[in-house]
């Protein structure tokens, strides 16, 4: 079957980011992925360049609903309790609804290849509005002056940290564990807390 | 815009090396006809992917062949 079917375009995608997840990149295979969707192998090469095309597509595209997803209703012009609120919204919405992106993205982060050319368009998209976002917050003397790396740490560390500890199940020690909207706000709190001058 | 799959040829190939892939090139890429052509090095069974407006099947695996590789089309 060499026409291209939209249904079989999601299941090809669907699968490749449960093969990558499960095999990483090294171990995916097309051959691997063709069986897995029942269609042949070269019914994927009509599809797709090669296994990096294959892979590059899929990631743009999962990258750019991740950047939409964090920037839905998030205004940089809002005071910094809103803003990083809905930061906390975004993000940890997007993980809940979509873990199987979320790890895809992930896992590409290894690759020095797929690194540049998505986490550089994931960068290009967000970097401007938390920029001007924090721009903002230090402007009006809501948070104190700090290096980026200490600011993102203190602000989404706690975030990730929760949400890693959710997906995989258990946290310290490998008590068993299951994230509520409770805690995740009360985290929040926490954060702001941190962050905001007094 | 993409290109109609009538004109995407796919092969298995015996080409292994990058040495291999150099070859090949040699024999490739001055046949008028040959829009463009991959071997997908970093996949195990190195897929050999040709675009072709004008030459069929059996035209692309004797030039294949005639690089000294071992060459069918995937369907």
């Amino acid at each position: 079957m060499r026409t291209r079917n939209t249904e079989k375009e999601q299941l090809v995608k669907q699968k490749a980011m449960e093969h990558l997840v499960q095999y990483g990149i090294d171990g995916f295979s097309m051959n691997k992925l063709a069986k897995a969707c029942n269609v042949s192998v070269a019914t994927l090469y009509i599809y797709y360049r090669d296994k990096d095309d294959l892979i590059l597509s899929i990631a743009l595209e999962e990258a750019q609903h991740m950047c939409t997803t964090m920037l839905e209703g998030f205004d940089p012009a809002s005071d910094f309790a809103t803003g990083l609120r809905q930061q906390w919204k975004n993000r940890s919405g997007f993980i809940t609804q979509y873990p199987l992106s979320a790890h895809f993205l992930e896992q590409l982060k290894s690759t020095e290849y797929f690194q540049e050319k998505i986490f550089r368009h994931i960068a290009d998209q967000l970097r401007p509005v938390m920029s001007q976002f924090l721009s903002n917050a230090i402007e009006n003397g809501e948070i104190d002056e700090l290096p980026l790396e200490v600011y993102w740490c203190v602000a989404f560390g706690p975030l990730y940290t929760l949400l890693r500890f959710h997906h995989e199940g258990q946290s310290v020690g490998g008590k068993k564990f299951a994230m509520t909207e409770e805690m995740l706000w009360q985290t929040f709190d926490l954060v702001l807390r941190a962050l905001k001058k007094q | 815009m993409s290109i109609n799959p009538e004109h995407i040829f796919i092969f298995k190939t015996n080409v292994q090396t990058e040495l291999d892939r150099i070859l090949l090139h040699r024999t490739l890429h001055e046949v008028e006809g040959i829009e463009s052509w991959t071997v997908d090095m970093k996949d195990i069974d190195r897929v050999l992917r040709v675009i072709s407006y004008s030459l069929c099947t059996d035209n692309i695996i004797h030039l294949v062949n005639s690089a000294g590789f071992q060459c069918a089309e995937l369907l």
